[in-house]
């Protein structure tokens, strides 16, 4: 972790998201679903975003992607990126924003079960992807297909290209969603829980050819995951959401060694440790906010054991707890000290 | 050393299994059965003028109510001494009409489904306005079956059409930046038309009864030309003296029906994913 840590620490940005607004118009009521996220991916590293479901993750990256219907979502606010200077993506027309995804910006998604097409076969699907933003030969496109496949470790992929969908493992048509993704070389793959839908010896092999195309690419990867384990094997630096924000965003060590947001601290212990014998697992009491009527302050100050009523009316900000780390949280000073948390919130077992 | 491995043995029965299953004939079996029927039906109502001479309307006063096989009549003649194989045949080609009509719209409607997916529909009231409006006769019937149909045809892709666009597999299409009518040719429209093809198949075999049942009812074909809604529905008073003026048009449409499902059940078949 430490090495790509420093390479990345340098590198420049390849997409920035400033104050990013995403609402949806529901029968209940507008969600804010993201609600003032800000953050960089810098050139060759891998952000993971984690939280609870619907705590925005998923939005952000479709966001990016201009993958949000609209109606009912709208969207403000920046999304730069380095290959379109000067331009806001949202603002992209309908024709530019599809010549940069897939192209440019490239996302994999949860269910490999349902987003291969049914009655399509493989190859064809692979050499569509191909030719998306290319012009190839059919000869070429086939050729390409097969490496593609190759590539992500589908054996006997000349033959497997005439298959249909139906006909592969959840893991295998994951590595056929992963190789149509990267068939035009993306700078910047958007990762939405690519591995929550599969078992466990899959989902670690998924990982790591994410992380082995990444190596070798060179592209810039947002990782989406409710499971803070997936995060902390591949990111350089983590974002933690929590009802529609970003609660606090630090190097992946960094954050995982001395988080200060009640809300990561939380998730952190939830996390069942094999050297720590317990008997119970820890969980986060309450559930999180609904995101249509929301009150002022804290968003997580009703399930939070530090808040004081000044948390309530805290007119929530990120800010700088020592270098790049940020936290939403006016107690982050006492936070990572023990003593400050209610003593049976720590020992609840 | 041991007789063959047992397993061997296993497998062998199993391969003869799966190649038997893939066997292309059986597999498509209820497919050509149906295409078979319905293409003899079509066959046999074109050629209508080389297998009888009988003008279907003509009247032969000496020989009503002919059985079945009597002289120059195979299937008999009606009460007026029409000649019922004649009028089964030129009567067939109106209901094939009425049941390949609605089929032929169904690509038409599928693309226009296609092109306004948004649009809904307040065409009901309007159909049936138009419906009351007609008088009876067989081409005014064929406007209103083709009327309704077009309008279950559009509920029918447009439903499947919705559902499409919800899956993965189509935001994953727009995911690696395909053009929106790639998208809809490409990825939604094949995973919405195998439904519409067999639906038309099912409706095809409603349609023929449909233009039975106004037969019947006297709001098709006028009394005069033949059909065989109407046949069934003449022949009805003569049921327990003449039975064949009935039965004989119930088994035509019998026919076409299981023609129509078996083709659709084929179709179906052939057009699921992996066949």
């Amino acid at each position: 972790m430490t090495e790509p840590l420093a390479a990345a620490a340098a590198a420049p940005a390849i997409l920035e998201v400033e104050d990013l607004y995403t609402y949806i118009a529901t029968g209940d009521g507008v969600v804010r679903a993201v609600d003032g996220v800000s953050f960089e991916l810098r050139e060759g590293e891998i952000l993971g975003l984690v939280g609870e479901s619907g705590s925005g993750k998923s939005v952000t990256c479709r966001t990016i992607a201009g993958l949000m219907p609209s109606p009912p979502a709208r969207s403000i606010g920046e999304v730069h990126y380095a290959g379109y200077p000067g331009r806001n993506l949202l603002e992209l027309r309908p024709g530019e924003q599809q010549r940069l995804r897939g192209a440019h910006i490239s996302m994999i998604f949860q269910d490999p079960m349902s987003a291969l097409n049914p009655v399509m076969r493989v190859g064809d699907q692979i050499e569509e992807a191909v030719g998306a933003h290319a012009r190839l030969g059919a000869r070429d496109r086939h050729r390409r297909a097969v490496a593609l496949l190759d590539r992500v470790g589908i054996p006997a992929s000349a033959r497997r290209l005439r298959d249909y969908p139906h006909e592969f493992s959840g893991g295998m048509r994951q590595r056929v969603l992963i190789a149509a993704a990267i068939a035009s070389s993306p700078r910047i793959l958007l990762a939405d829980e690519p591995t929550t839908a599969l078992d466990v010896i899959i989902q670690d092999q998924i990982l790591s050819l994410l992380l082995e195309l990444q190596r070798d690419s060179g592209m810039s990867m947002i990782l989406v995951s409710h499971d803070l384990g997936v995060i902390a094997e591949m990111c350089d630096r983590i974002a933690v959401m929590y009802g529609g924000q970003i609660v606090e965003l630090a190097d992946a060590r960094t954050l995982l060694t001395e988080p200060r947001h009640p809300y990561t601290i939380s998730l952190l212990r939830s996390l069942p440790d094999a050297d720590r014998k317990t008997k119970y697992l820890q969980s986060i009491p309450g559930t999180p906010p609904r995101l249509v009527d929301i009150e002022a302050g804290c968003r997580f100050a009703t399930r939070c054991p530090l808040a004081t009523p000044e948390c309530r009316t805290w007119e929530t900000e990120l800010l700088a707890a020592g270098g790049a780390h940020l936290v939403r949280c006016r107690r982050h000073d006492d936070a990572r000290r023990t003593e400050a948390w209610p003593a049976q919130s720590y020992e609840s077992e | 050393m041991s007789a063959v491995n047992p397993s061997i043995a296993l497998l062998d029965l199993l391969e003869r299994r799966v190649r038997r299953r893939n066997n292309a004939f059986r597999r498509r079996a209820s497919l050509l059965v149906g295409a078979g029927l319905l293409l003899s039906v079509i066959v046999v109502t074109l050629t209508a003028p080389l297998i009888t001479s009988y003008n279907p309307d003509e009247i032969d006063p000496l020989h009503p109510l002919a059985h079945p096989f009597t002289a120059g009549h195979l299937f008999g003649t009606d009460s007026f001494g029409r000649d019922i194989l004649s009028r089964m045949l030129y009567g067939g080609r109106v209901d094939l009409l009425i049941a390949f009509g609605a089929t032929g719209v169904t690509l038409d409607s599928t693309i226009m489904r296609i092109v306004d997916l948004f649009f809904a529909f307040p065409f009901f009231v309007l159909v049936i306005a138009i419906v009351a409006m007609l008088g009876p006769s067989v081409f005014n019937m064929f406007i209103a079956i083709w009327a309704t149909s077009w309008i279950s045809y559009a509920r029918i892709t447009r439903g499947h059409t919705l559902g499409a666009k919800r899956q993965e597999y189509v935001l994953a299409a727009k995911a690696l930046g395909y053009r929106g009518s790639r998208v809809m040719l490409r990825h939604i429209l094949p995973n919405v038309l195998s439904f519409v093809i067999i639906f038309a198949m099912v409706d095809a075999v409603g349609n023929v009864l449909l233009g039975a049942a106004l037969g019947f009812l006297g709001l098709g074909a006028k009394p005069p030309s033949p059909e065989w809604g109407v046949m069934i529905s003449d022949g009805q008073s003569y049921i327990f003296t003449a039975w064949w003026l009935s039965t004989i048009p119930g088994i035509a449409i019998v026919i076409v029906g299981v023609g129509f499902s078996l083709l659709g059940d084929g179709l179906a078949d052939i057009l699921r994913a992996g066949d």
